[in-house]
């Protein structure tokens, strides 16, 4: 890839990251709300995992691409258990390295999760933590590699971690700036992905016929709280509401609300 | 949308560096008559990081001081005060550089990183705090926080510190993002450049990163006693707190705005200005 390739990329992963950070408060709120309910209602089940999965997965796959990585991890940080668990794993032996629970607290994706701060090592395999911990197990030694906290906002939530740059050159400063821009769509993606499950979850719960409705509703406040989703709730209650009466109030409760982004997609000008 | 920066160790590749015009009298001051001969002696040097692996032959088993702070579940503080081992082998990787610097100094452990996740910073600032109160005469701190609501408390400590001259060595963020206390003006900000000479570091005209110190391709000290090589602003920092424990040895008593005025002048990007000239006289 050459310097202008690079730069171009690297443009539009910054826009592509203003996108995906302004989705998470603006209006599409009410396109997600459509979307959640209408498949909610004919799946039964939770919508945006699958995309949301393959959505992380060809960011890393592109960072891979793109710092020229052989080897490729995104973990995220699972706060009640207290260790990193492989989201993503891309690479030679990316299946036995998944089944890896990697504690806080110790090696390197360790430090950059407890610190946020990014870091790029030449000899990994001489990180006795790591040779022990991963290295032995699948017989993987890895030299290089680079890895970047997931932001969002002040909070870490996960580390992306590239190894093995081709020709066994090190990771430079410039390469760990242009993985901070993959790590920050990565983090923008799960945040976003996270709201829409609340939601969908919500909605879920509110369309089915039960008490538990209320109960999921409050949980669901609790995680969307503070953010510009609480006109969303409101929406969800409603909804619920009336899909409690019957299956063709459901229905109606979809269409208004399919009504409702229409016209707020038209007093938007789109 | 968050704030953008600089990837501040840009400022310090080889065609970016920028000479820094000094004041002419500043001449005066060079790498000789700053740190020659000197060892760190008599200078106690804190290290706020992951802990301290005495018995690393680069650390050489001179740890005076252990202080371990960290974050209770219930967001109570708890310390300790008894030695410590290094969770990730970072704290040991500063410790080495330090001492490879100033190798007679006194290298206190301050321990905020490893036990739990430390995300709430509550221990990082309960350790700056206690050094501060310990009266410490330089500080590395290769860690930032980028929580906002934690900006003014860091700010008054770094000015609590800086008034009592304890100067503060600050590792830049290696990525674009705001970390505190490195932004502050009453610290000593420090990037890293790709030279592997310890004693070559250079002032940015630019700051809030002041200057630039090694920190690319670095063969550091790492955990069970072995070594690793690394690349990151958190290396530059402790080049520039080895230093300025080697200066304060020679010159005990010198503030912070004293060790900054040095450190600049000793560049290796500093220009000498022109002699002052006597204010001219008004010719009617």
């Amino acid at each position: 890839m050459t310097e202008l390739e690079r730069d171009e990329r690297l443009a539009e992963l910054e826009a592509e990251n203003v996108r995906l950070r302004a989705r998470l408060t603006d209006q599409q709120a009410v396109e997600d709300l459509r979307r959640a309910v209408t498949r909610a209602a004919a799946a039964g089940r939770l919508a945006a995992p699958q995309r949301h999965t393959d959505l992380l997965d060809q960011i890393v796959t592109t960072a891979a691409h793109v710092l020229h990585a052989h080897a490729a991890s995104l973990f995220l940080i699972d706060e009640e258990a207290g260790d990193l668990v492989f989201a993503v794993a891309l690479g030679e032996k990316a299946a036995e390295v998944k089944k890896f629970r990697v504690p806080l607290g110790t090696g390197l994706a360790g430090y950059v999760a407890a610190t946020g701060q990014a870091l790029a090592v030449s000899d990994v395999a001489q990180d006795p933590r790591w040779a022990r911990a991963i290295g032995q197990a699948v017989d993987y030694h890895p030299g290089t590699l680079l890895a970047v906290p997931l932001l969002v906002q002040e909070r870490v939530i996960g580390v992306l971690e590239l190894l093995d740059r081709d020709g066994g050159a090190p990771f430079s400063m410039d390469d760990m700036q242009l993985a901070g821009h993959f790590a920050a769509q990565a983090a923008a993606a799960i945040e976003q992905s996270r709201v829409t499950q609340s939601v969908t979850g919500l909605l879920r719960a509110a369309l089915a016929d039960t008490d538990a409705g209320d109960e999921a509703a409050s949980a669901a406040a609790e995680i969307v709280d503070g953010t510009e989703l609480q006109e969303t709730l409101r929406l969800a209650s409603l909804l619920g509401e009336i899909g409690r009466r019957g299956e063709a109030e459901q229905q109606l409760g979809i269409r208004i609300v399919e009504a409702l982004d229409s016209y707020l997609r038209q007093r938007a000008g789109e | 949308m968050e704030e953008s920066r600089p990837a501040w160790s840009s400022a310090f590749a080889a065609e970016a560096v920028q000479p820094v015009p000094d004041l002419w009298p500043t001449r005066m001051i060079t790498p000789d008559w700053a740190w020659g001969g000197a060892d760190g002696h008599g200078v106690r040097v804190g290290v706020i990081d992951s802990g301290i692996d005495p018995t690393h032959p680069l650390v050489d088993g001179r740890v005076t001081g252990w202080a371990e702070f960290s974050e209770e579940t219930d967001g109570r503080i708890s310390e300790r005060f008894t030695p410590h081992t290094d969770a990730f082998g970072h704290g040991t990787a500063c410790a080495g550089i330090i001492r490879a610097l100033a190798p007679e100094a006194e290298l206190v452990s301050i321990k905020v990183l490893g036990a739990r996740l430390s995300g709430k910073g509550g221990a990082f600032i309960a350790g700056l705090r206690w050094a501060i109160a310990q009266r410490l005469d330089v500080v590395n701190l290769s860690l930032g926080s980028g929580k906002r609501d934690l900006m003014p408390l860091f700010h008054e400590l770094v000015d609590q510190a800086y008034f009592q001259g304890m100067v503060l060595v600050t590792a830049a963020n290696n990525l674009p993002a705001v970390s505190y206390p490195s932004l502050f003006a009453g610290v000593l900000s420090v990037a890293c450049h790709a030279g592997q000479d310890p004693y070559e570091f250079y002032a940015n005209p630019a700051p809030p990163v002041e200057f630039g110190a090694p920190g690319i391709n670095l063969d550091v000290a790492w955990l069970e006693g072995g070594q690793l090589r690394v690349t990151g602003n958190s290396f530059a920092a402790p080049h520039v707190a080895g230093l300025v424990a080697r200066i304060l040895s020679k010159h005990p008593g010198l503030t912070p705005f004293q060790v900054k005025t040095i450190l600049r002048a000793t560049a290796r990007n500093a220009t000498p200005g022109p002699p002052l000239s006597p204010p001219q006289r008004d010719q009617r």
